[in-house]
């Protein structure tokens, strides 16, 4: 059953990005929703709640508190919730649903099916527990031939990023393995000779564990 | 468990929209994939297939082959796949991963947190089963107050699209029931080149 009373989302940008994040009860009674946004250090450094009523929405004013940093935000709901980001800068937009394990979209090993070689690919990892997790990275060619492995230590409720300076510029996919629970956006940048500017694509990390 | 070896996508695009699908064959022993296009009916309209290597990406040649019409996109392999959709007209993209009951993005009940007042708002959704599903569509404003609601049927691996002028342009939220599981798309489109596709939220 995916209903959840608990969304993740890897980042709040800061800078000229402006995010959009609104969650919605989807159930038939009023919910007690709180928003925490945290710095990749895991500290807390924003919060806010409020009562919303049977399917109303509730777009979270977390925006102010990531005019200098990234963030991550975590909603927890005594009732159900789902939820979205959009974030924006001119025509580029970055849209992802809210992520948890009971979604599908959080797990032990992420899966991105494309890694564009002449764009700017740039991941975010969410560890979304309180326990440090060792996470290691697979970049391999689009033949499955692996290009690229590293690794690093997260701490818990931080968040990690990584970009084509460690993923080396393959055409190909992108593998994530943790110890712990995680969620993982990648942004897709178009630059180059068939990649127009001015485009952006936001994906979650396919989960496709256990194997 | 999260793997599938069947994914969905409820739009192959017609007209100006340039579509790229790819997917990926994420075990380490070769995989037989086959992928079939279908039209608004449910009826097979184009097919191919190919074996994949361990991690092997295949860029899926339906743009090209089948051009005349939207189409469902059905890909099925012997072990487990995953996938993505990108959709394209100038800065417009819409993207959406493969979807499937295993990954939880399939399933008699469906969630839009937005919809825009004053934008143009487009949903399709894939019946993924031999079966007819009836399903019931309700618009609710963001006070989450019902603004509409209206029914429709979708054949056997058919699709159904609907707009604005279904949903009533309300600022708000989109649910839908359906007696079979289906996929949904939103399809976002600013109106100053900017699109976000996004796929219905699994409730059921």
């Amino acid at each position: 059953m995916p209903l959840t009373n608990r969304l993740y989302f890897a980042q709040v940008a800061a800078g000229v990005w402006a995010d959009w994040v609104q969650v919605v009860n989807v159930s038939g009674e009023n919910a007690r929703i709180r928003a925490i946004a945290r710095d990749w250090n895991a500290n807390i450094v924003w919060s806010s709640e409020r009562v919303s009523s049977p399917f109303q929405g509730w777009v979270i004013p977390v925006e102010p508190a990531s005019k200098t940093q990234n963030l991550s935000l975590v909603v927890l709901s005594d009732k159900p919730i789902v939820g979205e980001r959009h974030c924006h800068l001119g025509t580029e937009v970055l849209a992802f649903p809210g992520a948890s394990p009971e979604m599908g979209t959080a797990g032990y090993r992420l899966f991105f099916p494309e890694l564009v070689a002449e764009c700017a690919d740039w991941f975010i990892i969410f560890n979304i527990t309180e326990i440090e997790s060792k996470i290691d990275v697979i970049v391999r060619d689009v033949n499955g031939t692996v290009a690229k492995q590293f690794g690093t230590r997260l701490k818990g409720m931080g968040g990690w990023v990584f970009s084509d300076a460690e993923t080396g510029r393959v055409q190909g996919t992108v593998e994530v393995i943790s110890e712990q629970m995680i969620v993982g956006e990648r942004h897709l940048h178009y630059q180059g000779t068939y990649h127009p500017n001015g485009v952006a694509v936001g994906q979650l990390g396919q989960v496709i564990d256990p194997i | 468990m999260a793997l599938t070896r069947k994914i969905y996508f409820p739009q192959i695009a017609a007209g100006n929209w340039a579509d790229w699908v790819q997917v990926v064959n994420i075990n380490q022993q070769p995989a037989n994939v086959q992928a079939i296009a279908r039209n608004m009916q449910g009826i097979l309209v184009w097919q191919t297939s190919n074996t994949l290597q361990p991690y092997q990406a295949w860029v899926i040649p339906v743009d090209p082959a089948y051009p005349q019409a939207d189409v469902s996109l059905t890909v099925i392999s012997t072990l487990p796949i995953v996938g993505e959709r990108h959709c394209h007209a100038g800065t417009e993209v819409l993207a959406f991963p493969g979807a499937s009951p295993e990954t939880k993005t399939a399933g008699t009940r469906l969630f839009f947190p937005e919809t825009v007042y004053g934008c143009h708002d487009n949903f399709r959704f894939l019946n993924i089963t031999e079966y007819y599903a009836f399903v019931t569509v309700i618009s609710r404003d963001i006070n989450g107050f019902t603004v509409r609601r209206f029914t429709g049927q979708i054949p056997p691996l058919g699709f159904w699209i609907f707009t604005d002028n279904e949903i009533g342009n309300v600022q708000g939220t989109l649910e839908i029931f359906s007696t079979q599981p289906v996929v949904g798309e939103r399809h976002l489109h600013y109106g100053n080149g900017v699109a976000v596709g996004q796929l219905g939220q699994v409730l059921s």
